[in-house]
């Protein structure tokens, strides 16, 4: 039986221009994340993917709502909850002053590794994100796709138990996709739980042990791939997509998964 | 679990990247230095100054020329909250985001007394004989120096929750820092403006920077003529508590964090 890791709970998050509400980015999200799972957040732009990832993250507070950790809210634990969380955001945020082997030291030791544990563990990403030629190269000399990876193993310093990839892949070649995708692929084999945000549906049927639909804030559909294609009666993810997406009637899954 | 240990590695994040520059910095801020301490110290004189005006205007200088850097890092972090956000990636970190907001303060701080302690010596070099050292309360102008330094720290802190953007930041040279300064007893004492009208020395009251100024000068140059040292000292730490606070809580709104 797969051990329950979070619980999110009735999540809203409103945006405000001073007083007036500018949008209500998510309008009720509930869903269970269990250890060791793939979960993959599918939506159109502005469909809340990115407010739901950032506030796992604890980077913003919901406006409603909690997020259960061993049963109490995070809130309550924030910073040991942060200690065993990885956020790897869609926009690069890294110390230009710094090369990304340095950059790699200095999160480690935020996380409270030593200088020799951080260290090791930046040789040890580095290896396996091919990262070892860059390592004195500043950020901006880099490509898109060695950005990504630097990320993620800044993201993985500390040895998460949860992993938010906030479309890691996004503009990327194909081949640097199919690159990440074995490197997210060796996160669940290490027993790590992954939230991936991501547009390809490609890629969320290949990586994601269960796929969350959100729209306009609210989860659609959350299932296997496998079981999504049975029930919905479509040969592709894309397909049940689309129907969701399509369809404002279509029905809302608001339950715990 | 607290984030001390998170706090004291972003200060020496901080440092390591203020080392790299220091030189660098040093080099442009001494420039401004000099020059002023020449122009105000010694030509002046030759207008009617009175003598020992360039000791006079070199430990308002020293004290607050490094505020020079730390309004740098106003428009620096500015720039990464409209840009990179690499501040999202220490808002994640196991600390609270107000102990960030705090760091960062004393960060700069710690960085303005680098930057002009330095100053001493060189401006000692510059009015050599126009400097009695014999006079100089030396405890009290390290409690003066690091407080006035903490005050520049959280009040850039304050600018940076208040201003919204980069265009903001030019205005704010112009419209706020340079009154501020140049009415903060840059180049007179609070009883000159006192002399010259009441009600100009009271409105200067209102003014951070005096007490910087006057703080400085009572305890490198001796207590007569200037506002009590204890008084500036008070007032200074009453500004850096309200201005940390506010901005603690604007930065929170800014950043929308937790």
């Amino acid at each position: 039986m797969k051990k329950l890791f979070l619980q999110i709970k009735h999540i809203t998050k409103n945006y405000y221009d001073g007083r007036r509400v500018l949008k209500k980015a998510l309008q009720g999200i509930s869903l269970d994340l269990y250890q060791g799972e793939v979960l993959g957040l599918l939506g159109v732009n502005g469909a809340g993917k990115t407010t739901l990832v950032s506030i796992l993250a604890t980077l913003h507070p919901p406006t409603t709502g909690e997020i259960l950790w061993n049963g109490a809210s995070i809130y309550d634990a924030l910073l040991p909850f942060r200690s065993v969380v990885g956020y790897c955001p869609q926009h690069p945020n890294i110390e230009k002053d710094f090369s990304l082997g340095e950059n790699l030291v200095i999160s480690g030791q935020c996380y409270g590794l030593s200088k020799k544990e951080a260290e090791e563990r930046k040789k040890e990403l580095a290896k396996d994100f091919n990262l070892e030629p860059y390592l004195d190269a500043n950020i901006d000399q880099v490509s898109g796709g060695y950005k990504q990876r630097f990320l993620i193993a800044r993201a993985l310093m500390h040895r998460p138990h949860l992993v938010i990839l906030d479309e890691p892949t996004v503009g990327l070649d194909s081949h640097i996709r199919r690159e990440l995708w074995d490197v997210i692929s060796s996160l669940r084999k290490q027993g790590i739980t992954v939230v991936l945000t991501t547009h390809y549906l490609d890629e969320a049927e290949k990586l994601s042990d269960r796929i969350c639909l959100i729209h306009e804030g609210l989860v659609r559909i959350i299932d296997t791939p496998e079981n999504l294609k049975k029930q919905h009666q479509k040969n592709s993810l894309e397909e049940v997509f689309l129907k969701f997406v399509d369809d404002p009637n279509a029905e809302i899954f608001s339950g715990e998964a | 679990m607290n984030g001390w240990p998170v706090f004291f590695q972003l200060i020496r994040k901080d440092l390591t990247v203020f080392k790299r520059s220091f030189w660098k910095k040093f080099f442009d801020t001494s420039i401004l230095f000099i020059t002023n301490v020449l122009a105000f110290g010694y030509f002046l004189q030759q207008e009617g100054a009175h003598e020992g005006y360039a000791a006079f205007f070199v430990i308002g200088a020293i004290a607050s020329f490094g505020f020079i850097e730390i309004v740098g890092k106003v428009g620096i972090q500015l720039a990464d909250m409209g840009g990179d956000r690499t501040i999202f990636h220490t808002l994640v970190m196991p600390i609270r985001s107000r102990m960030v907001f705090y760091y960062m303060g004393i960060s700069w701080a710690m960085t303005s007394i680098l930057m002009s302690i330095l100053l001493f010596p060189l401006g000692k070099l510059l009015v050599f004989t126009e400097w009695n050292l014999a006079g100089i309360s030396w405890w009290r102008l390290m409690v003066m120096f690091v407080t006035a330094n903490l005050f520049f720290g959280y009040f850039a802190l304050w600018l940076t929750g208040i201003l919204k953007n980069m265009t903001d930041l030019n205005q704010l040279w112009l419209r706020y820092i340079a009154p501020m300064w140049m009415f903060g007893g840059y180049v007179y004492s609070w009883q000159s403006a006192y002399a010259l009208s009441p009600i100009v020395g009271y409105i200067s009251l209102i003014n951070p920077m005096i007490y910087v100024m006057e703080g400085m000068r009572a305890a490198a140059l001796g207590q007569a003529g200037y506002l009590p040292f204890w008084v500036s000292i008070l007032m200074l730490w009453i500004f850096i508590f309200a201005c940390s606070l506010h901005a603690s809580r604007r930065l929170r709104q800014k950043l929308d964090c937790i």
